[in-house]
């Protein structure tokens, strides 16, 4: 691990969600992902219906790292968010602090200027929580001591 | 890194299948998808490829929840990497936050090379993402031990598994699914153990502090 990610509690997720909610609420939007480096999908908060958000999670990420190095290409340091336009619901991804994303998706009715203005203001709320959650020690109120990994040597099993 | 969220009782694990070109990583996730027995969700899998050929151009994705551990739900994300030599940006991408490796092989004596070279670029790509091959659990797998003209067990451990502490390593044949889930269950048993020891060892450090 190489530290990057805070350790989230029950309590940052509430905070999270609660940001994500008043973002929705004003922003005009459907759902929002908070991905974390790697692709892990930490939480969302919306109108998932059938989405499989975990797959979107990932491929936001991975989607938005292609686009830094897009950026390298061209000169640019990197970055700091993308937009996909599509025909009924576009797609909005915003860095956080350099490793976590807010991935928003939203009707096309909405404009991806008050997405982009909304989301300015949730990132430097979640920059909060997660300055919060990095200064806490990553095995505060963990013990993994308590699995057994042994139990792990046929995690997956063949049909 | 793994993430682990107390909120919803889950922990996260990246794993990536990383080898020379055609040596079997999407075959292994196909294999994985196709015969897994899980209790929990079993993902799609995703494959960004070409059209035409099939060849991996991005990523392969598949995401597995495994069974519960002490009330933690374990998910894992499991990657391949393009093995075309071109793709070496890519290849960097995908390894950003990885946890744990599974190295893939090809066993056939005229891919030696190949596989020689793949492993000596996953050494410099993780450096360049300022990781350590050395920290991250990794094991090697030896597939296409079902073709003809393969490369002997001990020749292969010679030219990749050629250190003071050796890694383990798996025969596998993965089109017919052999060496696959002993492949899989390895490097997760090793990844959850990284893990269990490092929350275990914070506290005592801190004290010690």
């Amino acid at each position: 691990m190489t530290g990057t990610l805070p350790h989230f509690t029950e309590e940052d997720i509430q905070q999270i969600n609660a940001i994500f909610a008043d973002f929705l609420r004003k922003a005009e939007a459907d759902l929002v992902l908070l991905t974390a480096e790697g692709g892990f999908l930490v939480t969302q908060f919306g109108n998932a219906e059938t989405l499989d958000t975990m797959t979107l999670g990932a491929l936001s990420s991975n989607s938005f790292e292609a686009n830094k190095a897009i950026a390298g290409l061209i000169g640019e340091p990197t970055f700091t968010s993308t937009y996909q336009a599509g025909a009924s619901f576009s797609v909005y991804v915003q860095s956080i602090d350099g490793f976590n994303l807010m991935v928003v998706i939203f009707p096309v009715k909405t404009g991806v200027g008050a997405i982009r203005y909304y989301a300015q203001t949730a990132r430097d709320e979640l920059i909060k929580v997660f300055d919060r959650a990095r200064l806490r020690s990553p095995g505060d109120g963990l013990d993994l001591a308590l699995m057994n990994a042994t139990e792990s040597t046929q995690i997956f099993k063949r049909q | 890194m793994a993430l682990i969220n107390q909120a919803s009782k889950e922990i996260q694990v990246k794993i990536v299948y990383y080898g020379p070109a055609l040596c079997g990583k999407t075959t292994n996730l196909v294999k994985v998808h196709e015969n897994v027995l899980t209790t929990g969700e079993k993902g799609k899998l995703v494959s960004l490829a070409n059209q035409t050929s099939d060849r991996t151009l991005f990523f392969d994705f598949l995401p597995i929840e495994a069974m519960s551990i002490k009330g933690y739900r374990t998910k894992f994300q499991l990657y391949t990497v393009p093995g075309q030599v071109i793709y070496n940006t890519t290849r960097q991408l995908v390894l950003r936050g990885v946890d744990g490796i599974v190295f893939v092989a090809d066993s056939q004596y005229d891919k030696m090379s190949e596989n020689v070279e793949s492993f000596a670029n996953l050494e410099e790509n993780l450096k360049a993402l300022k990781l350590n091959l050395a920290d991250i659990p990794y094991v090697l797998q030896y597939n296409k031990r079902d073709l003809p003209d393969v490369a002997p067990i001990e020749y292969m451990d010679f030219l990749l598994n050629n250190r003071e502490v050796q890694v383990p390593a798996f025969e596998a044949a993965a089109m017919k699914c052999e060496g696959v889930f002993e492949t899989l269950n390895m490097i997760t048993r090793m990844l959850l153990h990284k893990l269990i020891n490092q929350t275990s060892q914070k506290p005592a450090a801190l004290a010690a502090a």
